[in-house]
């Protein structure tokens, strides 16, 4: 997606930044469709842990996923619980939630300062596009086709965390 | 002008004709002098070169040209639709078929050479009709009415030329009308056209004569003083003009027109009917207009449509529960006709989406007609119940199974025709494909009277496959056994043929069925035939369901499958190899305590409390299913799931309730 990104010539990506735990992530804001509070989801019995469930929006069954449970984010957020929000993304034609611990804010992105993924994830880059340097802060982007696939296998959520650590320790290092 | 936004109106229009085209040449094959069926093949073939030019498809253009050019001696009779004829024409339909379909996945057609051979077989068939029938230039002689004659005979005796004049129009002229118009009003300056062959209201439907090399020629009958080469060159000047031809009406052509006119009394028979027929032609079309009262419409808007119609109804529930409570008779009133009016709305929308059947059913005279060719068996298939009506969803999902089914009846189930005959049938075997409706229910039949299912054969394979024990075995009924062939891996037949037999069908046949809410029986008589019946809801998008309880979870059970509701109290439940059972009128049901099942949270059963049974039947069974409390009975509108969350198949939709919260609904099917 990056290497796409490039090639295009598009000088800059517009982003919605989230949370989850206490890490800034971000999505291409073209695959959101909207931000919503969060609601009371009807539990689909047998489903995996992260599913937390489906919920009606406008007439549609829409499935919401947890993002930190998916993704065995173990922290606390740091942000109050009143800023939770569902998150929905439309990919592949499918509509999915994705329940964040908050929104921050949309910025633009130049697509030079994104850096790709910074350590050897062998084939499991695909979820990432890279890290986004935007005024000081790293941000982690998603590539949400891949971010929502329900069917995760674990090495990409290893991946996932793996990211999240180099982030941290890049963090820290800055 | 931007071609994309026609394209959809193209496949559309495409994939009807290409439906007409196909069962018109499958009755073309029974009465290959069936002219009127032979004018709608060529109108298809014609329809479908004219857009195909429309929009730059130059393959199907090409073939459906070819295919023009060896209709028009059939239809006017000048050759006979042989079978190696009609193979051809079944050859190019597949072939448009593989055309248009590479222009639904693609936006444009696969570069195809076998096209070009396909338009070399056609030539060759049409020139072998040309070698047979060299006459075809006797309908390019201008023939003359009494009332020209007269006045041939006029100019002639007062010293003035008559001249037929024909103009050949290039063939990559785009508009051969305009230049044919514009041919009219240069000879129009020179003289007085007393005929223009063919017609003004004919060049402009298209029509034009046609010579050896030219698609579009006209003929002209001019009286003039104009030398010869005056004329050639006037007309010359037009652009795109490629061939003018001049010679002179003397009273001598008159007469040997006139003596060929007594000869041939025929010929003008022959010119009597063809008319006739055309004007059939137009009177069929004027009746079409009135008939086909219809307008496509995009089918993602009809389901959004769909969906805002379920919105309205579950919301005008909840207007009607809040309206009861406030106790204003002016507001009951207006509630009770709103009421009214979205449930009429309801209807109209969900008969909206039914689809006749026919739809699935057209295919299969061709695909009976092939594979028994094939296998040389003789086959006579019978459809009925065409015009029941279903969910467009269901349609859409249903044709593969059938395919699967009736091709088993034609390779398994039919026997070839000295077998039948050693059996004391018939040699041509039946093959009856029946829709109709049961209750809320719409059954589809395959049947066939052929060898039938031996039940001793299946059981020896089911234990040789390890599905059963042979203990087991010894206690199934016939319609056991025969639910044994719907399991994944089962195949009777031990050598695989390319039609079917490879064990990956019938269990494949029943997942689809059961995905569309529906059921898939099979009974069977040895040497009298098989009979399988798919039963389907005849609506999937809405429902009557009854709302239950689950611990504190709400959801949806389909009415139609629900039997009775019992209560029972704990020490009627019996264990039976483990399983629990409960008797209900001397039968033995087993039952599922659904809280379990469904893992709900924080379920605590209270022991002292009767359990509230719902006992459901399918396929024949019966299974009770535990559930905390009754709410009541709703209409539900069914809203697909993402498949994917929920892996096991016991969920078949969710909806949405009054309050606006999500129940899911449970599929009974799968369950038992």
């Amino acid at each position: 997606m990056l290497e796409d990104l490039i090639r295009s010539g598009q000088k800059e990506l517009q982003v919605i930044i989230f949370k989850l735990g206490s890490e800034e992530y971000a999505v291409p804001i073209n695959c959101v469709q909207e931000i919503i509070m969060p609601q009371k989801a009807t539990r689909i019995p047998k489903s995996p842990k992260y599913v937390e469930g489906v919920i009606n929006l406008r007439g549609n069954i829409v499935p919401v996923i947890d993002g930190k449970k998916k993704f065995l984010l173990k922290e606390k957020s740091s942000n109050p619980l009143i800023d939770k929000r569902i998150m929905v993304l439309e990919v592949e034609n499918e509509t999915t939630g994705l329940i964040v611990d908050s929104v921050n804010e949309v910025i633009n992105l130049n697509v030079s300062e994104i850096e790709p993924p910074p350590i050897d994830l062998e084939e499991n880059t695909e979820i990432f596009c890279g890290i986004g340097k935007y005024n000081n802060r790293l941000l982690i982007l998603i590539n949400s086709e891949k971010f929502m696939t329900i069917h995760e296998e674990a090495k990409k959520i290893e991946a996932f965390s793996k990211v999240t650590d180099v982030i941290k320790k890049a963090r820290a290092a800055v | 002008m931007s071609l994309e936004e026609y394209l959809g109106l193209f496949i559309d229009e495409s994939k009807e004709n290409l439906q007409v085209l196909n069962g018109n040449l499958l009755k073309l094959e029974k009465e290959p002098e069936n002219t009127e069926v032979l004018n709608e093949i060529f109108r298809v073939a014609h329809t479908f070169k004219g857009m195909a030019k429309t929009m730059g498809f130059n393959y199907t253009s090409d073939l459906t040209h070819n295919m023009e050019n060896l209709l028009d001696p059939l239809r006017s009779g000048k050759k006979q639709a042989t079978g190696k004829v009609v193979d051809l024409l079944f050859s190019c339909l597949d072939k448009l078929e593989g055309l248009v379909d590479s222009i639904v996945d693609k936006g444009s057609e696969h570069e195809d050479t076998s096209v070009n051979e396909l338009v070399k077989d056609l030539q060759a068939a049409i020139n072998n009709k040309e070698t047979a029938e060299p006459d075809t230039s006797a309908c390019q002689k201008l023939e003359f009415n009494e009332y020209e004659q007269i006045v041939i005979q006029e100019a002639i005796s007062q010293g003035l030329n008559v001249k037929e004049i024909t103009v050949c129009i290039s063939n990559d002229c785009v508009l051969p009308g305009v230049r044919s118009f514009m041919v009219n009003s240069a000879l129009e300056n020179m003289g007085e056209i007393i005929k223009y062959q063919p017609s003004v209201e004919e060049i402009e439907s298209g029509v034009f004569l046609k010579t050896k090399d030219f698609d579009h020629a006209v003929k002209v009958l001019l009286i003039t003083h104009e030398p010869d080469e005056h004329i050639i060159d006037k007309i010359q000047d037009i652009s795109e003009i490629a061939e003018v031809e001049v010679s002179d009406i003397t009273a001598e052509t008159q007469i040997n027109q006139k003596l060929e006119e007594n000869n041939i009394d025929t010929t003008e028979e022959n010119q009597q009917p063809e008319e006739n027929k055309q004007e059939d032609l137009q009177s069929q079309k004027a009746i079409s207009k009135v008939v086909n009262q219809t307008i496509r419409v995009n089918a993602g808007r009809l389901d959004k449509l769909m969906n805002l119609v379920g919105e309205l109804v579950i919301n005008k529930t909840r207007i009607f529960e809040l309206s009861k409570g406030l106790e204003n008779n002016d507001l009951l009133n207006s509630v009770g006709f709103m009421e009214n009016i979205t449930g009429e709305i309801q209807e109209i929308v969900m008969k909206l989406r039914m689809v006749q059947v026919d739809q699935v059913f057209n295919r299969f005279p061709r695909l009976v007609r092939d594979i028994s060719k094939n296998l040389k068996k003789e086959v006579n298939l019978v459809i009925k119940g065409k015009e029941i009506e279903i969910d467009r969803a269901v349609v859409d999902e249903i044709g593969d199974p059938l395919v699967h089914l009736i091709r088993n009846s034609l390779d398994h189930g039919l026997e070839t025709p000295e077998e039948r005959i050693r059996n004391g049938k018939s040699a041509k075997g039946t093959i009856e494909l029946h829709a109709l409706n049961e209750g809320d229910n719409i059954l589809i039949k395959v049947i066939d009277d052929g060898k039938g299912i031996d039940p001793e054969r299946i059981k020896s394979k089911a234990i040789a496959k390890g599905f059963i024990t042979e203990e087991a075995a010894r206690s199934l009924d016939e319609s056991a056994i025969f639910d044994l062939v719907l399991k994944p891996g089962f195949s009777t037949i031990e050598v695989a043929t390319d039609l079917s037999g490879r064990g990956v069908g019938m269990d494949v046949v029943k997942s689809k069925v059961s995905s569309l809410g529906g059921t898939i029986d099979i009974s069977s008589k040895i040497n009298k035939g098989t009979t399988v019946t798919i039963t389907l809801p005849s609506t999937m998008a809405i429902i009557q369901a009854l709302i239950i309880k689950i611990g504190e979870e709400i959801y949806a059970m389909p009415l139609n499958c629900i039997n009775e509701v019992i209560d029972i109290t704990a020490n009627q439940v019996k264990k039976i190899q483990n399983k629990e059972v409960i008797t209900v009128r001397e039968k033995t049901i087993p039952l599922i305590r659904m809280p379990e099942f469904l893992e709900t949270p924080d379920y605590v059963e209270d022991p002292e409390k009767p359990i509230t049974v719902v006992i459901v039947k399918s396929h024949e069974k019966y299974l009770g299913i535990s559930v905390t409390e009754l709410v009541g009975q709703q209409e539900v509108v069914i809203k697909p799931i993402n498949k994917k969350l929920c892996s096991e198949h016991y969920i078949s939709g969710a909806t949405t309730l009054g309050n606006g919260e999500v129940a899911l609904i449970l599929n009974i099917n799968n369950l038992v």
